[in-house]
């Protein structure tokens, strides 16, 4: 079981790495698109999503861990005993 | 090992988070990968707060379990004690159709007692079954909730369905099934209950057999079984002239699993005892058993005509044509009776003296007419010589009851006494269980499509921005 739990962490690890470098790819793509001499409006359009969904994603990836945090200390926080049950 | 799973349900989660950022930013206008993002992300975050829940979800448990009033101890005790009753009645029924077959009555046993045994397994096979559940429930519990969030923890929700419903039944199930005797009872309770005794005393064909001091049978005794709690009449045979009680008439029979009260009685003389059906009956053939029952104080010497012994002890005993030679040994004063019928002509010699008795009563005993005799005897060894010139016999007549048609109420050639327990039984035991069991598994799944069926909006609206679709 243990193996299996290096293995996630490895790929969690692979994966934030190649999102980095996704999210810079994506915002030069982004920019490259939204500036071209292209006469469409629709690739200027596809270019904006590109620069934004990258930067809210960009947002959430750093925000990950805190994320994580966050939960782990409401539930701790909810681990207080409960109230004694109603007596009929 | 639930650590373990916790633990990995925690990295698949956090994988699925990144995953779905991942998704996110790649650079290509396909919708049906973009809207994967937010989705993955929302999942990876919800199983990660049920990672961190799973000790609140058992304390939760034992929480709402004790509001409920929830008790694996009385569940288990009810359970065991419904297939018990189910289990004996199987081994009567069994009973029953052998002695049928064997008294010609073969179509009753086969039609009708077959078609009972088999529904009879089914519902014992339920009530296995139920336990089961509940000994898995209590055993692997915990471990059932951790293997399930770990499911559900899966990305892309390859088994998010199946791991909400692992979960969703360990909880459902550990507060609910407990409470399963009540339900049963609550709803079973407008019926009115047919007493089983049978399912309390069991039922076995016995061939009785009374005695008297030297082994002989002693003919037409009256033979009364008691239930030993509250004193009721299970049975009342009488005797043959050969000195047995056949209790193998499919409509007779005795009790067979808890002990009884037994009262003996031939003459008026009464012998009380207690058997205990599992020690004291012995095994004739496949359906018959054997009671041996001993009247130690007693010596027959004809229909209803007897000597009672009381105290003293029989040292030797000579029989002749109409005459009986007994030594006695007395310890301390005693008396004797010796009761013969009215139509009878007795001579006593005591140690060679003959002797008119101390005291002679007469009464009736189900309709026959008795002397009783009474010699006082005193301590030491005497020899008595009996001369008895029998008269005419009368025999008693007694009300018999019978255990199997008059106590516990099922006459065998009319079906319905026997299927109407029977049926309630079936529903009390397999109907309202398999209901509420039912019931608890629509409220897992309610609970489970509750756990891995719908998108908070909230969350889902602020991963995404303002697009939603």
């Amino acid at each position: 079981m243990t193996d299996v739990v290096e293995f996630i962490q490895q790929i969690i690890l692979d994966v934030t790495i190649i999102a980095w470098v996704m999210f810079f790819l994506t915002w030069v793509i982004g920019w490259a698109l939204k500036g071209s001499p292209i006469p469409f409006l629709r690739v200027k359009r596809a270019g904006q999503r590109f620069i934004e969904d990258a930067v809210w994603a960009a947002f959430w990836l750093a925000m990950g861990s805190t994320v994580f945090a966050l939960i782990a200390y409401i539930a701790t926080q909810f681990q207080q005993p409960f109230p004694e049950p109603p007596t009929i | 090992m639930e650590y373990e799973f916790l633990l990995t349900a925690f990295y698949l989660s956090v994988l699925s988070y990144y995953l779905g950022t991942l998704f996110y930013m790649i650079p290509l206008p396909f919708y049906s990968i973009k809207k994967w993002a937010p989705t993955l992300m929302v999942d990876g975050v919800f199983s990660a707060t049920l990672v961190f829940t799973y000790t609140i979800i058992l304390a939760l448990i034992d929480y709402i379990g004790g509001v409920l009033g929830s008790n694996w101890t009385s569940f288990y005790l009810w359970i065991g004690f419904k297939t018990g009753i189910v289990a004996t009645l199987l081994t009567i029924l069994r009973i029953i159709g052998m002695t049928l077959s064997m008294s010609g009555l073969q179509f009753l046993a086969n039609s009708i007692i077959s078609s009972l045994i088999s529904i009879l397994t089914y519902v014992i096979l339920s009530l296995l079954i139920i336990t089961v559940v509940a000994m898995i429930i209590t055993s692997y519990g915990a471990r059932l909730l951790a293997l399930g969030i770990l499911l559900h923890a899966v990305p892309f929700r390859l088994t998010r369905a199946s791991g909400a419903m692992m979960i969703s039944i360990v909880i459902v199930f550990s507060i609910g099934l407990p409470l399963m005797p009540a339900f049963v009872e609550y709803v079973s309770a407008p019926l009115i209950v047919p007493g089983l005794v049978v399912t309390d005393y069991g039922l076995a064909y016995v061939v009785v057999n009374i005695t008297d001091t030297v082994g002989n049978s002693i003919p037409y005794t009256l033979f009364e079984a008691y239930r030993l709690d509250n004193n009721r009449l299970l049975a009342r045979y009488i005797g043959s002239r050969e000195g047995y009680i056949d209790t193998c008439d499919p409509d007779k029979g005795l009790p067979s699993s808890r002990s009884y009260g037994v009262v003996v009685e031939v003459g008026g003389a009464r012998l009380v005892d207690t058997v205990n059906p599992v020690e004291d009956y012995k095994q004739l053939n496949n359906t018959v058993y054997r009671l041996d029952l001993r009247y130690n104080k007693l010596l027959s010497i004809g229909v209803t005509r007897f000597i009672y012994l009381n105290n003293s002890i029989l040292k030797s005993l000579t029989i002749s044509q109409n005459h009986y030679t007994l030594e006695l040994d007395v310890d301390q004063e005693t008396a004797i009776y010796i009761v013969v019928q009215t139509s009878d002509t007795v001579t006593v010699y005591i140690d060679g003296y003959g002797r008119s008795p101390d005291r002679t009563d007469y009464y009736t005993w189900y309709g026959v007419e008795l002397y009783s005799h009474t010699y006082t005897l005193d301590t030491g060894s005497h020899v008595v010589d009996l001369y008895i010139v029998y008269g005419d016999t009368e025999t008693p007549e007694i009300d018999e009851v019978y255990y199997l048609r008059d106590v516990a109420n099922i006459t065998l050639t009319r079906p319905i006494t026997l299927i109407n327990p029977i049926a309630y039984l079936i529903f009390n035991l397999l109907i309202a269980p398999l209901a509420y069991i039912a019931i608890l598994f629509s409220t897992s799944y309610a609970l489970a499509r509750l756990l891995g069926g719908t998108r908070p909006s909230i969350l889902y609206a602020v991963t995404m921005g303002r697009r939603i679709g």
